[in-house]
């Protein structure tokens, strides 16, 4: 796991809680229910909120890769409960149907976010790096 | 530099070994890993990735996009080998069932002879024997001297293709959009 120092880094550590608590409540399968839904979509919020913030300072192309993965996320993040007549399987496949678009959602988003971090560290080295000296 | 990378072990431990090292490289600041998984190929000739998530339709979704990957670090005479003869690709989740997938792969590997596989494992493209571990991952990297030295004392053989729209174009329409995973976690077989 990735040990957050700097404001985009915390970003993608939170990218990657939130994809590991998604795919933990879909290893429960049978046991999964709307309100387990409910709790990870707050979490979404919270998180779209945040990284809408940070993508504001990335480069074009990264920002770009950032927003869609937003988009999908955040759509993910309103998936709601149809509670008109919904047998026990009906509802068990939709609230499976709705965590299969939050970890596609999270996992776009890490993702996202480790290029943004790659781009950011590959800019850090090459300002640090020793430069050649001319005579 | 993006780059697809794919380190191979002479078995599994060490390969889970050096996934903890990359992703301790990453925390480092030393590179980024974008996703990574730890794939092995078994008695029966199948590559299968250690994965825990049991849903079926999951383990599809991955063994499609690790084979799809394992296919691009490849190579086009890698692929046409079979990635050193894989039959299929699966994902050994908890439940120990494995989804068959792998796409190109699987497809042209049974179509190969014996003699033929054996022949690719010598050559220089990417090749996983049976009892061989690999670490397969989606990089970025600065000094690729780095990650050289950090898997030097497990002993891994080192595989690289860049990431570049033209790599990924180049490879068709089963070009690598699968799935790794975002962070480090253990490996499991089933």
């Amino acid at each position: 796991m990735t040990n957050p120092q700097t404001t985009l880094e915390r970003a993608r550590h939170d990218a990657q809680e939130l994809h590991k608590k998604i795919a933990a409540n879909m290893a429960k399968a049978e046991q999964a229910t709307w309100a387990d839904v409910k709790a990870v979509q707050a979490d979404i919020h919270g998180l779209v909120a945040k990284i809408k913030v940070l993508a504001d300072d990335q480069a074009d192309a990264t920002k770009a890769g950032i927003m869609a993965a937003m988009t999908k996320l955040e759509a993910a993040g309103k998936l709601v409960e149809d509670k008109a007549g919904a047998s026990a399987v009906a509802a068990r496949d939709a609230v499976q149907h709705a965590y299969a678009a939050m970890l596609d959602g999270a996992h776009k988003t890490a993702t996202s976010l480790s290029s943004a971090v790659a781009a950011a560290r590959t800019k850090l080295a090459r300002a640090i790096e020793p430069k050649q000296v001319v005579a | 530099m993006n780059t697809y990378i794919a380190v191979v072990f002479s078995n599994h431990d060490k390969a889970h070994q050096a996934l903890r090292k990359l992703w301790n490289l990453d925390e480092a600041g030393e590179l980024t890993v974008h996703g990574a998984a730890v794939v092995s190929r078994d008695d029966m000739g199948h590559i299968r990735v250690a994965d825990r998530n049991s849903d079926l339709g999951m383990r599809t979704a991955i063994g499609v996009g690790v084979g799809a990957l394992l296919g691009l670090i490849a190579g086009p005479v890698g692929v046409a080998a079979g990635v050193a003869g894989a039959a299929a690709v699966s994902v050994a989740a908890a439940t120990g069932v494995g989804a068959l997938a792998g796409g190109a792969i699987g497809a042209t590997a049974d179509a190969l002879t014996e003699t033929r596989r054996e022949n690719a494992a010598e050559e220089a493209f990417f090749t996983l024997k049976h009892g061989q571990s690999a670490v397969v991952a989606d990089i970025s990297e600065d000094l690729t001297q780095l990650l050289d030295d950090a898997m030097r004392p497990f002993g891994g053989t080192i595989y690289r293709r860049r990431n570049t729209a033209a790599t990924n174009a180049a490879f068709g329409d089963n070009y690598y959009t699968g799935y790794l995973y975002p962070y480090y976690h253990e490996p499991i077989y089933g």
